[in-house]
């Protein structure tokens, strides 16, 4: 899939979001201040555009912490040459979503 | 404000996701299900001093989600007013519906009612109506005056009594100046006592002497011109200039004779006398009891010497089966539209090569039970029908309405077989849903070269059905052709098609 250029700021700030290690959905809402009503349909739709890519976290994870399984999104090559394209036309995203260190799955 | 136990607090939050996931499609709905729990059990278990907050925000997000996501597939609503056409099971379920109110619309209109609804006479299968021969279908006044006479007094091995009947159009002074035109059975006094019925409650018959001509009113009749008056019985009124007595009003549908009667004038002995011998007009009558034996009769001959020297035949028409007679007509109508059927459509269903892999038994049942149901269905929805439209828009006269019926009945079973042929034509024989996406294949002028025609396909691709535009020797009808299995990552699965 090729960049679009044309990728709205909400999306863009998604992708970001994801990128800086924000990998579950409502990690991504709480990070970008979207509520859940817009992020889920929009990861939904990157993901169907091949942005980003949903994966469940093992069972066994899960059930050793005694908490359901989470869904966890990350980007695929496609999604990072989009944000990257993305970052050049809203520069403050990296200010807004500054690179983190968190779990990753 | 006080916080609700968390245990309670998530009960009610899954049951909300669990409302939401509803207006998810089908197919995606346990996914996004899953996730909004999972979600949910760390929106709540987050240390937020507004926790609660938070999560109802969640919880109202997930509505807009799942409506966004509805909104989002775009092709959804298509693809479902598609498969609500298509349907097999909502096809015979509009059907039924249809059938269901063309019956309520019959028990809602007076003629049509009673013919539904048994008789209110007692034995009513031995309660006939006498014809001239070939007369009994439309049922218009066919017996002279003179006749009845005759065998009032002639045939008595036949009938155990009789009355006679003729239906006239008469102004009616209603009192207070009023006037009404209405259709009147004008009848020999005996007639309630032939009918042996009930149904017209003349408690003031008994206080009005014999010799004083009685109307009864009907139930409609009574309610529309006389203001459902209660102290109408025994008030006097005119008819064709004479004193009549309203002797009692009637039940509804108690009139089940030939002819409309908006009253009943029971003439005295000298009105009916003043007749002359050839009025036309109509004879009720009990069959005698030695002659009704035979439990599956409805009908019985009679034949009477005429004046010529010749003999007249007469059909004796039990009231039971006059009732029947529109379900008759019907029938009638429906075997000529069945044998007009070929000259407008062609019959053949197609050819379907028989495929043990693709189309078990109980899938080839399923669809001739699928055709006959329809079948059924649609005929029950135009006999009915074909009911109510006479009633709602043929004159009054019995002839006519029986007229109008088969007319319409005859019409609308044409279009109906057609329709039940043509749809069962474009259904997949597998799913039987109405198959799509029609494609013009070939050239006209290359028909006899090589194959020229319509094709269509089975969404859920099970196969593709070959129309010929024109029929051959060698393609004379539709053909259809099962997919194998290497067909199947093109198509969408069938669980999604059949529940989007």
């Amino acid at each position: 899939m090729g960049v679009d250029p044309k990728l709205s700021h909400t999306a863009a700030l998604i992708l970001r979001a994801i990128s800086a290690g924000y990998i579950y959905g409502f990690s991504v809402m709480e990070m970008t201040g979207l509520p859940s009503g817009t992020v889920y349909p929009a990861m939904r739709r990157l993901e169907r555009d091949g942005l980003i890519q949903s994966k469940w976290e093992a069972e066994a994870i899960a059930t050793a912490e005694q908490r359901p399984p989470r869904k966890y999104y990350k980007l695929t090559r496609a999604g990072k040459t989009t944000l990257d394209a993305s970052v050049k036309r809203y520069p403050l995203l990296e200010k807004l979503i500054p690179q983190t260190e968190v779990d990753h799955v | 404000m006080r916080y609700l136990p968390l245990g309670f607090l998530l009960r009610a939050y899954a049951v909300a996701l669990y409302c939401a996931s509803w207006i998810v499609p089908d197919e995606e709905r346990e996914e996004w299900l899953k996730e909004w729990k999972a979600e949910l059990w760390h929106v709540v278990h987050k240390n937020a001093p507004s926790m609660q907050q938070i999560t109802a925000a969640f919880v109202i997000g997930a509505f807009r989600d799942a409506y966004t996501l509805s909104v989002d597939l775009g092709r959804a609503g298509e693809r479902r007013s598609y498969a609500f056409g298509s349907s097999p099971v909502r096809c015979l379920l509009f059907l039924l519906l249809l059938g269901l109110a063309s019956v309520s619309v019959a028990f809602l209109l007076p003629g049509t009612r009673a013919a539904l609804l048994p008789p209110p006479y007692q034995d009513a299968r031995t309660l006939v109506i006498v014809s001239r021969d070939n007369s009994s279908h439309s049922f218009s006044p066919s017996v002279a005056l003179g006749e009845f006479r005759y065998w009032q007094r002639a045939a008595q091995g036949v009938f155990s009594d009789l009355a006679f009947y003729q239906i006239i159009q008469k102004q009616v002074h209603a009192g207070r100046g009023a006037t009404v035109k209405l259709s009147i059975a004008r009848a020999s006094d005996n007639l309630l006592d032939v009918m042996q019925t009930s149904s017209f409650s003349t408690t003031a018959l008994v206080q009005i002497e014999k010799s004083t001509s009685r109307l009864i009113l009907s139930d409609a009749t009574w309610r529309k011109y006389f203001h459902a008056d209660p102290q109408i019985i025994g008030r006097v009124v005119f008819v064709m200039g004479k004193k009549v007595t309203v002797a009692g009003i009637a039940t509804p549908d108690a009139w089940r004779l030939p002819g409309k009667a908006d009253a009943l004038l029971l003439e005295d002995a000298a009105g009916i006398d003043a007749l002359s011998a050839d009025s036309m007009g109509y004879v009720v009558a009990r069959m005698q009891s030695f002659l009704t034996k035979d439990a599956s009769q409805n009908r019985w001959h009679m034949t009477v010497p005429n004046k010529n020297g010749g003999v007249d035949g007469f059909a004796c028409t039990s009231v039971r089966q006059y009732a029947r007679e529109p379900f008759i007509s019907f029938a009638f109508a429906a075997l000529l539209a069945l044998l007009a059927l070929p000259a407008t459509t062609s019959l053949p269903l197609g050819e379907y090569p028989f495929n043990p892999r693709q189309q078990p038994l109980s899938l080839r049942l399923r669809r001739w039970v699928f055709f006959a149901t329809k079948l059924l269905l649609i005929l029950f929805v135009v006999c009915f029908a074909s009911l109510d439209v006479a009633q709602l828009f043929a004159p009054a006269q019995t002839a006519d309405l029986q007229c109008v019926q088969m007319i319409v009945a005859f019409a609308a079973t044409l279009a109906a077989l057609r329709w039940t042929l043509r749809d069962q034509r474009r259904r997949c024989p597998v799913c039987l849903q109405v198959l799509r996406h029609p494609v013009r294949v070939g050239q006209p002028s290359r028909n006899f070269l090589a194959w020229n025609g319509t094709e269509l396909i089975c969404v859920v691709g099970h196969g593709f059905l070959h129309v010929p535009e024109l029929p051959t020797s060698w393609f004379s009808t539709q053909r259809w052709l099962y997919l194998d299995a290497s067909w199947k990552s093109i198509f969408r699965p069938p669980e999604i098609v059949r529940t989007i």
